[in-house]
């Protein structure tokens, strides 16, 4: 039978999850190996991470628990490469909050294929809209005067053509 | 009396034009109708008179154009809202009400959305979104980092520079003698080293060619075509354009037409060759200053032309100068061609290509992902 481990998020909800499951996060795996977690032991504090976070987070843990990914060696294929078909479809239906939510539990936990998926999801949402498209998306505020918009503008232009 | 200065010529309805000014307008308005008839030399003429008579004249007929325009726009705007009223029923009062309470209620409900991309995410994390536009979609990462002073200052820092020089420099096509010179590698880790590790540094330095649009090359003069001891001598302009599209298998495809940008750019690729009259392919190579050579050769000559590439204002690499072109026999004697009326080349970027090439790249990569997915997950 597979250990379990259980943990606490920060809202106090109290979770096992199975040790290979949770072990897809290379800070609970080394806190593992480096404390030698056995059943008496204390739930693992997870202090950044809602229970609802987490819920996902194991969700996508467990869909992945047989799935080798690629090396992380080389950076800008890790970058490129696209996102996993079920990866966009679990990260589509969920809300930008909940988005980023996963994003900073999966750069917390240090889970490198989620949180490439979470970016390049972003990234995704970003792709084929203008400035003023993109302000809408995300509900950012457009803090430049238009003189200085300009002047941005015709200063970053270099960088899309080449 | 102080001395006037270009930028403060003005002219509106309340301008009072000295006499000098108002003769000097005239003089000019004359020739702007001279030379929209096809009286070149005649225009000429005035714009002289006009410009010895007071130095801004173009300027001030410039405002004076862009006055009656916005007035022109002004009394459109005023004649539609007059039409747009006579078609308002008498609920006008309760429409107007219903608009403002509809504004009123919008206001606020846009202040209060929050922004959680910049709320939540570190600068970190909003670096590694970044990073993922320089590498699949530049233009998507141009657009990102013109939407708000944080994502802009995020977006040119050590780390996206590093990115963007590997996303350029590797597929430059370099000469094998600079290669040999100056140790270029497609490395630029290695390659950075002789800007002190500076990746700003190398870019702003380095010439690089751009392979997401067409260079263009307008050409445009006057030339006299009368003999000279006839009492008419007529001038005509003449206008044509050069054309170049650079590829990264070293070939670049380059036509010389009288052809406007519109007609020419959105067929301007190799497949359509045959389609465009003395369309030629050359090979090009680069040197590590930015000197670049493009050799063609036809069964009794080679043709060489030299240019190099230069900024232009802000834009990086926009622009290639004539160095010289000239062509050579099996002998090797040169023919030099004349280029005093050659224009430099502008880089003019296409969406169509970039987004070719976002798309090849798209597929490349998801081919080499689904292999590597493949060995590690049988199934």
């Amino acid at each position: 039978m597979t250990e379990k481990i259980r943990l606490t998020t920060s809202d106090d909800q109290e979770f096992i999850v199975e040790r290979n499951i949770i072990e897809r996060s290379v800070l609970i795996k080394n806190l593992l190996n480096d404390t030698g977690y056995d059943e008496d032991s204390e739930a693992i504090p997870l202090p950044n991470v809602r229970s609802s976070v987490f819920k996902k987070v194991i969700e996508w843990a467990e869909h992945h628990k047989d799935t080798t990914f690629p090396d992380d060696d080389d950076e800008d294929a890790r970058k490129s490469a696209p996102i996993d078909d079920w990866d966009k479809d679990f990260l589509k239906v969920v809300d930008q909050e909940m988005l980023y939510e996963i994003i900073l539990a999966a750069n917390f936990l240090n889970i490198r294929p989620l949180l490439d998926a979470g970016c390049k999801t972003v990234a995704e949402m970003i792709r084929g809209k203008s400035a003023d498209e993109i302000r809408r998306t995300f509900n950012i505020v457009n803090d430049f005067s238009p003189d200085e918009e300009e002047a941005i503008k015709r200063e970053n232009e270099w960088a899309e053509d080449r | 009396m102080s001395q006037e200065t270009i930028d403060q010529v003005q002219y509106n309805a309340e301008t009072q034009l000295t006499e000098k000014q108002s003769q000097s307008l005239a003089l000019y308005e004359e020739g702007a109708y001279k030379e929209s008839h096809g009286r070149l030399k005649d225009a000429i003429l005035c714009y002289d008179r006009a410009i010895k008579m007071y130095e801004y004249v173009e300027r001030l007929y410039r405002k004076k154009l862009q006055y009656e325009y916005e007035q022109s726009v002004k009394e459109r705007e005023l004649l539609q809202i007059r039409q747009g009223l006579k078609g308002v029923s008498l609920d006008e009062q309760k429409d107007g009400s219903s608009e403002e309470t509809q504004e009123g209620e919008e206001e606020p409900s846009e202040e209060i959305d929050p922004c959680w991309l910049l709320d939540l995410l570190s600068d970190d994390l909003l670096l590694e979104i970044i990073s993922i536009l320089i590498v699949t979609d530049p233009h998507a990462h141009y657009n990102f980092s013109v939407s708000c002073k944080k994502i802009a200052s995020l977006s040119f820092t050590s780390t996206t520079y590093r990115l963007i020089s590997k996303a350029i420099f590797p597929g430059q096509i370099y000469a094998p003698s600079a290669i040999k010179l100056n140790n270029i590698t497609p490395d630029q880790e290695l390659m950075v080293k002789n800007w002190d590790f500076n990746w700003e540094m190398m870019l702003n330095d380095r010439p690089y060619l751009k392979f997401n649009g067409v260079y263009i090359s307008r050409v445009n003069y006057i030339s006299e075509g009368g003999r000279y001891t006839s009492m008419y001598s007529p001038l005509k302009l003449v206008t044509y354009f050069r054309y170049m599209r650079f590829y990264k298998d070293g070939t670049v495809l380059k036509l010389t037409t009288v052809d406007e940008p519109d007609t020419i750019v959105p067929h301007f690729e190799k497949a359509n060759r045959e389609s465009f009259q003395d369309a030629h392919i050359s090979q090009f190579t680069l040197e590590l200053d930015g000197h670049l050579i493009l050799r063609r050769n036809d069964s009794k000559y080679e043709y060489i032309e030299e240019l190099e590439i230069t900024n232009f204002m802000k834009k990086k690499c926009h622009r290639l100068t004539w160095v010289s072109s000239y062509y050579q026999d099996e002998e090797g004697d040169r023919k030099y061609f004349c280029m005093t009326k050659e224009k430099p080349y502008n880089f003019s970027g296409v969406r169509h290509i970039r987004e070719q090439d976002v798309e090849s790249q798209r597929l490349r990569e998801l081919e080499k992902f689904t292999q590597a997915w493949q060995r590690l997950n049988p199934q």
